[in-house]
């Protein structure tokens, strides 16, 4: 009995010392740690794009009216939108509507008749085979789904670069910044006789659609990301694309990360001329310049970046 | 024969000892044995429940209850890729809604109610409630998404935790549910060692999927605005329970 009492005496004394031994190593609260940060702290993720590589999307715009088949129809716009993730930039390429190109099994043709005679996969093909560039993905819509689209996230704002006054595409507009709601913005994107460039200032316009849409939304990302869902919805309701909506929810957020200022929006340099009996684009020799140093990283550097239609960069 | 009393025990030994010499005993090894696990044992159970709960917790008397906690649905959004009527898709949001804010409840109630994660501002349990590469940046932004690693040495006790969550969810062309996002407000007062009270705040959103472990985090924006001078007396969600 006295061995256990004993034992107990020194299992107590084991405790404690076994207690102060921890306690000899442990950490002291420092002084010098940091109070509590009272105030407001952000902290955010967006699961953009990795890496270095280029994506290419070529976006197109048919002229398909209301109950025409959209991809039955000719392009209106043709825009090849290069995005660098990793350095958070892209370029916006728009091509005449009427550019002379070889066409892959059909010759020499305006670039906007690939879309009646070969859909969106021969569209891509075309503009593989004129820029050299492997494009990812495409998206092709109508003058219904523009309008529903923008629309759906509440109208654009859009810097209206001239005095845009035209019946045949409906606009109506002073220069300067002004919120557009769909029907605005279809006849904006279509104006091109108010233009003194024509249809290369009418394809810097589409452009500017882009890059509005573009600051709309990476502007409502930031006030409110759960909008993602509404743009993505508005999108695909209105748009013809092969591309699964976990990707398109992957590009979404890539593009929240895209500065809009600095997206370059350039239109292919050409002259018109006239081939086929019929009045063309003839693209300039620039225009490889532009697309060689585009396919590396999706970028344009300054010194390849044409003169602005509509005297945007002046 | 021994009292039953050990104290009574102890004086009657000694008293015995000072009549009738007890020869010097030698403790058998099996007892020395004994006494080593012992002192181990003492070492050991110290260390962990610091560890923990922190033994200093159980000995200074320190609260160790989580105190309870769901958020509370405000509603659930259905958001389709395709034409149909919302209203019918209202089901497949309210279904997703539960798994969403069953994973919004454990982070929060990981990130600011277990004082066995703040006290040692070691929360561990959080970081796997976020899928790919948003499990690093939340642990790169810690301070922010959780009480903070110092948490244990500012506050003895975070209480009366209020919360409330909207889920949007995004449908694929099959009306099936593709991603969610729970737009999330929560509160929760925080007393300090000096008997202050701080209002901490967490507004933010999160974006989850759906994996083969549950509805994880994949994105999120989320803003901590803590304020210590107006607190003011939240009633609480739920009655606080032992764990």
């Amino acid at each position: 009995m006295t061995g256990r009492i004993v034992i107990a005496f020194l299992a107590l004394g084991a405790w404690i010392a076994g207690s102060t031994l921890g306690a000899v190593g442990q950490p002291q609260p420092a002084e010098a740690r940091p109070l509590l940060q009272i105030g407001a702290a952000h902290a955010d993720y967006v699961p953009a794009i990795d890496g270095s590589d280029p994506i290419f999307i070529l976006f197109l715009g048919s002229d398909a009216r209301p109950g025409e088949s959209v991809d039955g129809a000719r392009t209106d716009s043709i825009h090849l939108v290069g995005i660098n993730p990793a350095k958070h930039r892209a370029t916006v390429v728009g091509f005449p509507r009427d550019s002379w190109v070889e066409i892959p099994g059909l010759g020499s043709q305006k670039i906007n008749t690939a879309l009646f005679y070969g859909g969106p996969d021969l569209v891509v093909a075309t503009v593989e085979n004129l820029t050299g560039i492997r494009i990812d993905y495409w998206a092709l819509t109508s003058f219904d789904g523009i309008k529903a689209m923008v629309n759906g996230v509440g109208g654009l704002v859009i810097d209206v670069p001239l005095p845009m006054y035209d019946s045949a595409s409906g606009s109506n507009f002073d220069p300067g910044r002004q919120r557009l709601d769909g029907r605005d913005v279809l006849s904006f994107s279509r104006d091109r006789h108010s233009l003194p460039t024509g249809d290369f200032g009418r394809s810097e316009n589409q452009g500017q659609v882009v890059l509005a849409a573009l600051a709309k939304f990476r502007k409502e990302f930031t006030s409110d990301p759960s909008r993602l869902f509404t743009w993505v919805a508005a999108g695909l309701r209105n748009v013809q694309t092969a591309v699964p909506l976990d990707r398109v929810l992957s590009l979404a957020f890539t593009c929240t990360t895209i500065d809009p200022d600095r997206v370059d929006n350039i239109v292919v340099p050409g002259t018109t001329g006239s081939a086929g009996g019929s009045s063309v684009v003839l693209l300039s020799s620039q225009a490889e310049a532009i697309f060689a140093d585009m396919q590396a990283d999706g970028l344009v550097a300054t010194k390849n970046l044409p003169p602005s239609p509509n005297g945007l960069r002046d | 024969m021994l009292t039953q009393s050990p104290t009574g025990t102890l004086v009657r030994v000694l008293a015995e000892g000072r009549h009738r010499p007890i020869p010097p005993r030698r403790l058998s090894p099996a007892v020395w044995i004994v006494l080593a696990a012992l002192v181990g044992l003492g070492v050991v159970v110290f260390l962990v429940l610091r560890d923990g709960s922190g033994s200093t917790g159980i000995l200074d008397g320190e609260d160790v209850t989580i105190p309870a906690f769901d958020f509370r649905v405000v509603k659930a959004v259905p958001i389709s890729v395709t034409a149909a009527d919302p209203k019918r898709l209202a089901g497949i949001a309210e279904a997703v809604a539960g798994p969403v804010t069953d994973t919004m409840t454990l982070l929060y109630t990981e990130a600011f109610l277990d004082p066995a994660n703040w006290r040692d501002g070691s929360y561990e349990e959080v970081w796997p409630l976020f899928d790919g590469g948003s499990e690093a940046a939340a642990q790169q932004e810690g301070d922010t998404l959780t009480l903070g690693t110092t948490a244990g040495d500012r506050f003895d006790k975070v209480d009366l935790p209020k919360g409330k969550l909207t889920v949007k969810v995004l449908l694929d062309e099959a009306d099936e549910p593709a991603t969610a996002v729970a737009i999330v407000t929560f509160q929760a007062v925080a007393t300090g060692k000096d008997g202050t009270d701080t209002m901490i705040v967490s507004i933010g959103q999160y974006f989850l999927r759906e994996t083969p472990e549950g509805w994880l985090v994949y994105s999120f924006s989320v803003t901590r605005d803590d304020d210590q001078a107006n607190v003011s007396e939240p009633s609480p969600s739920t009655s606080p329970v032992a764990t």
